[in-house]
């Protein structure tokens, strides 16, 4: 049985193929905004082929993601919070939480052994773009977001700015560029209120351990450090952390199939 | 599964109390457009006992600020998004509740949604003051017509029930309310007529009862009414002041058809397979997102202008009427009496404080059980801050309790600017998806 | 003047102090309509809960993001034990910030006791100060079996001595501000009005005579800079933060109507036969804040008067992001200070103050009124 599974986010696609339970293939590209219809098709054949498969030659397709219902070669669609799910139990099974921190949202999804969610909680609209907003920030600090977070872990400052809002954590980062903060201190100051603004996404429910970190944040080890001090909490980070959706997805595909 | 199908269809049928109601919705908005030619008073205000008193002034016509709101941002997007910029240009803040700011808006910019000029006020009475706003506006109103007001407070305090202090808060109450009485005397020029607001009292009593049994029939599986049509009906007799014998045979109608309803299996939702409480105030603008659940077979069964009002806790946890519901209130003979009477259910009310997070919390665990709910949506209001003063209380406990809950954050009852539908949608389907529930397919 | 700074250092450290030495039950308030009177009289010490930022975001578990920085840093300080030396807490209907804090506080935070004043709003209705008069008395009982001790007429007495003294003390140091160079900025009286609300008024009296007495001899600044108010929300993160900024930029605060400023003082008990009713009276009569101006307003007169009494050529209308009542409250202000040609400059902050952007604003405001 082959199935895959396409995660369409606001970033970027991603692609999984799964033959009779195991990877075989899969990929990632920038989801190109209002070209992400052709994005995901250009992606999609560009996974066949390194699975040397042809479309027909896939039992079904789940697509998942804010673009889900643009995949119009997708056979059905599924929430990212149930595709979620899914991937990272399959990638950890003792697992009971994971927070899914992408380029807008920040889900918390608590689970069971089963894969049923318990709760989940979104982020609220306030600091919602705070991923868009760090990286309009390492704009104007003139370093890439990977950069900002090899800056942070130099900093031992306690500076902070405001982690409620974009627009007011962006006056206080004029402030600090005018004050001549060092660039190490501003960067953890920004970066650590992404951490503070996804740590209060966490307390509005109730999580179990162990929790699993998936989306593309999960890459910026500053984040992750900051939020490890935040939570007081080891998290299990995959060694792909964006795919996670899409492995869920093609996952959710193999029962559908069998049922 | 992710294609899902009806497991079972109930019987429906659209209500026949409706047009009836529309009727009477009518005779209400007919008083206010002909008020200058039969020369009634318009009076403009928050909730208060006073819009029950307007029997004893037939000479008024009491016009609540909400639900007026609420049909104007159900009318149009463009206009009440008109309105609150214009309340916000005179230098209003963007978080005044969006009831007020459109109803207010539309008094700055003397236009009815209805068309035509924004019919003046003639009085201001506010009361109840269960939010700064509410309160607030009456003062705006007042100034901007240069009119009486009038105002009653609303005290409340947090403990256990201490009869000795709430007696004292209530006379306070009391001998406010009567003052209204008087008050409105002076600014008409016209007396009371006592016999017909004790009469109109006990008949309201009567049909509060009428619309506890109508709620009553809610715990039925399926629900015979949904809540967004139980919207319309709920605000007749209540914030919506109609004549008041035909508002009473209303309900008898709605009550008979409830009850027949269910007990004939009749659904307000053919596909009923999910039943859900939501947060108040509803989003005016998108009430098609209760027609949206009902892709999932969800219905939602709050009617949150209902409560379990008149309604007691039974052991097994439903909720039944009291024996003898009304007789009490049979001994009602003097104008005092009403409104000591009508005070009763405050002095409850009063020792929960305001907010009550606690309590409202427990009652909307009692209401789950009892009208058999599976999850609870409350809604974050992202101004009027009265209406989202305990709704992350709630949404805790019920995650404590392994209820399945979710929040999703609106426009309070104004213009669309904070609202994005398409998130709105993706959220519940979240919900309903990640309890396993699909949209349903034939 | 620096004492009065460095009480506001550590607002916790007088508290725990003068429980660990008098044995004695503190007890918190979230605001000033609570009549610290009878608190006093029963033994027990009143002290302001402050606010910080809630830089951490607990409080929104329970208060949705809309709740105001403040309500939302009052309770935050309460879930991570900060005010954990609290024996009771108190509050009185008004804002619904506040409010929505208190009734969480009270959930999640353990206390031995609360106590909550229905405080009217109805502030011109004869029924609703004989409610409020009975609230009184039913507060004096709690306190009594709370403390464990009876309040005596003489204790009362006490109290509304001492706190009468510190609020003529007060308005003395406010008075000293109508001058033309004023000897006491606006950074200092704010701190001397706000370490008032954190400890023993009888021993911060002796603190405020010594300076009074200090100030006569202090040297006149030659420039003052321009002559400002401050109205709107409460201007604290729990010190003088914001004051001081605009003070450094040619200005002095002459005079300001916030709730933990001149509000906090500005009139005194009466006293009367019924003790409880010359107290209740005393809150009755105290100058409207924005919350509680909904009938007859005054507040706007009141303004306008101080704004005259004081020769304000400008106010700052500083408000937190999502204080509803002083959103409520400002256009016709701000009307009114237009008609009398009053320079007005809005402010608006969260939990953290953009001082670079706030510096340019204020900046700019006083060059404007200079020129």
């Amino acid at each position: 049985m082959i199935t895959a599974g396409i995660d369409v986010g606001v970033k970027t696609v991603k692609i999984v193929i799964l033959k009779n339970n195991e990877i075989i293939a899969g990929g990632m590209a920038p989801s190109e905004g209002f070209e992400r219809g052709k994005a995901t098709e250009k992606l999609w054949n560009n996974v066949l082929k390194q699975a040397g498969l042809s479309e027909s030659g896939v039992d079904t397709i789940i697509a998942t993601g804010t673009g889900k219902t643009d995949v119009g070669f997708a056979n059905n669609n599924v929430v990212e919070v149930v595709a979620d799910v899914q991937g990272v139990l399959r990638l950890f099974p003792s697992a009971r939480t994971l927070i899914d921190t992408g380029a807008e949202q920040i889900r918390v999804v608590k689970f069971d052994e089963m894969g049923r969610v318990i709760n989940y909680v979104l982020n609220q609209q306030c600091g919602a773009g705070l991923g868009a907003f760090a990286e309009s920030m390492a704009r104007a600090l003139g370093v890439t977001l990977e950069e900002m977070s090899r800056l942070m872990l130099s900093s031992k400052s306690d500076t902070t700015i405001n982690a409620e809002c974009g627009v007011y954590a962006s006056l206080d980062v004029v402030t600090l560029i005018h004050n001549n903060t060092a660039k190490a201190d501003i960067a953890r100051a920004i970066l650590d209120a992404i951490a503070n603004k996804i740590n209060s996404t966490v307390n509005l429910t109730n999580i179990d351990k162990p929790v699993v970190l998936i989306g593309g944040v999960a890459h910026n080890e500053g984040i992750v450090d900051a939020l490890r001090r935040r939570m007081g909490i080891d998290f299990l980070i995959p060694q792909e952390p964006e795919m996670a959706g899409a492995l869920g997805a093609a996952l959710i595909g193999i029962s559908e199939v069998s049922q | 599964m992710l294609i899902q199908r009806p497991e079972k269809r109930w019987e429906t049928r659209p209500l026949e109390c409706w047009n009836k109601a529309k009727e009477l919705r009518k005779q209400f908005y007919q008083k206010e457009s002909t008020a200058k030619e039969t020369n009634t008073f318009i009076i403009g205000g928050g909730d208060s006992l006073g819009m029950g008193m307007m029997v004893g002034m037939p000479v008024c016509h009491f016009i609540h600020p909400n639900p007026l709101a609420a049909e104007m941002v159900n009318a149009s997007d463009s206009f009440p998004r008109e309105c609150r910029a214009a309340f916000e240009a005179k230098g209003y803040g963007h978080d005044w509740c969006g009831y007020m700011a459109s109803y207010l808006g539309s008094m700055m910019l003397n236009r009815s949604f209805r068309g035509g000029e924004f019919p003046r006020r003639d009085i201001s009475v506010t009361g109840n003051d269960l939010c700064n706003f509410f309160f607030k506006h009456g003062q705006l109103e007042s100034e901007y017509w240069d009119i009486p007001m009038h105002h009653e407070d609303s005290m409340t305090y947090y403990g256990e029930p201490d009869p000795e202090r709430a007696n004292a808060l209530v006379e306070c109450l009391v001998a406010q309310n009567l003052d209204l009485i008087e008050f409105l005397e002076k600014a008409t020029g016209k007396k009371f007529d006592d016999e017909a607001y004790v009469e109109s009292f006990k008949r309201g009593r009567r049909t509060g009862v009428l619309r506890a049994e109508v709620i009553e029939t809610l715990q039925n599986i399926p629900a015979p009414l949904d809540e967004k049509s139980g919207y319309s009906l709920f605000t007749l007799g209540g914030l919506v002041g109609s004549d008041p014998e035909q508002t009473e045979k209303l309900w008898e109608m709605i009550r008979d058809e409830m009850r027949w309803r269910a007990e004939n299996q009749i659904a307000a939702v053919a596909t009923e397979r999910y039943r859900f409480k939501d947060g108040f105030p509803p989003p005016w603008y998108c009430l098609n997102y209760y027609r949206y659940m009902e892709e999932y077979g969800a219905v939602c069964v709050s009617v949150n202008y209902g409560g379990t009002g008149g309604l007691e806790e039974q052991p097994d946890g439903s909720y039944k009427l009291p024996k003898n519901p009304v007789e009490r209130f049979e001994n009602i003979k003097t104008r005092e009496d009403a409104v000591r009477a009508q005070l009763s259910g405050w002095r409850n009310f009063m020792a929960g404080g305001l907010p009550n997070p606690e309590g409202n919390s427990e009652r909307l665990l009692k209401w789950i059980k009892a009208f058999k709910c599976d999850g609870v949506i409350l809604q974050l209001q992202r101004n009027g801050i009265g209406c989202v003063d305990k709704e992350r209380e709630e949404t805790i406990r019920m995650v404590e309790e392994g209820i399945p809950v979710m929040n999703w954050e609106t426009s309070h009852a104004g213009s669309r600017t904070d609202f994005d539908e398409n998130r709105m949608f993706d959220q519940l389907d979240t919900f309903m998806e990640s309890q396993g529930l699909r949209k349903l397919v034939d | 003047m620096e004492r009065f700074q460095k009480l506001l250092e550590d607002p916790h450290k007088y508290a725990k102090e003068w429980k660990e030495k008098t044995g004695g039950k503190v007890m918190g308030y979230f605001c000033p309509y609570i009549p610290e009177e009878l608190v006093y009289a029963a033994g027990a010490l009143p002290v302001r809960v402050l606010s910080e930022p809630d830089a951490d975001g607990i409080s929104y578990r329970y208060l949705y993001a809309t709740f105001c920085p403040k309500s939302r840093g009052v309770l935050a300080q309460g879930l991570n034990g900060t005010y954990s030396y609290l024996d009771g807490i108190s509050h009185a209907q008004c804002c619904e910030g506040m409010s929505g804090a208190y009734s969480s506080w009270r959930l999640h935070i353990p206390h031995e006791h609360e106590w909550f004043v229905s405080m009217p709003s109805d502030l011109d209705n004869p029924w609703a100060l004989t409610a409020l008069r009975s609230e009184m008395s039913a507060l004096k009982k709690d306190l009594e079996k709370w403390t464990g001790k009876t309040i005596t007429e003489e204790a009362l007495d006490h109290a509304i001595e001492v706190y009468n003294t510190s609020r003529s003390l007060m308005r003395q140091v406010y008075e000293l501000r109508r001058a033309a160079n004023p000897k006491v900025t606006g950074a200092e009286a704010f701190e001397m009005v706000l370490s008032s609300q954190i400890m023993d008024k009888e021993e911060h009296n002796k603190l405020l005579k010594d300076a009074i007495s200090k100030l006569s001899g202090r040297e006149k600044r030659d420039d003052n800079g321009v002559r400002l108010m401050m109205l709107g929300s409460d201007c604290d993160f729990g010190d003088a933060t914001l004051t001081r900024l605009i003070e450094s930029m040619g200005a002095t605060i002459v005079i300001d109507r916030l709730c933990n400023g001149s509000n906090y003082f500005w009139n005194n008990v009466i006293p009367q036969e019924d003790r409880l009713l010359a107290i209740t009276q005393r809150y009755w009569d105290k100058p409207r804040c924005a919350v509680k101006d909904e009938t007859f307003r005054r507040r706007v007169v009141d303004v306008i008067g101080l704004a005259i009494d004081y020769n304000v050529q400008g106010v700052i209308y500083n408000v937190h992001r999502f204080c509803t009542p002083n959103h409520a409250d400002r256009p016709p202000i701000i009307e009114a200070l237009k008609k009398r040609f009053i320079h007005f400059h809005d402010l608006e902050h969260d939990g953290t103050f953009p001082m670079g952007d706030l510096q340019s604003r204020i900046e700019t405001f006083i060059d404007v009124i200079r020129k």
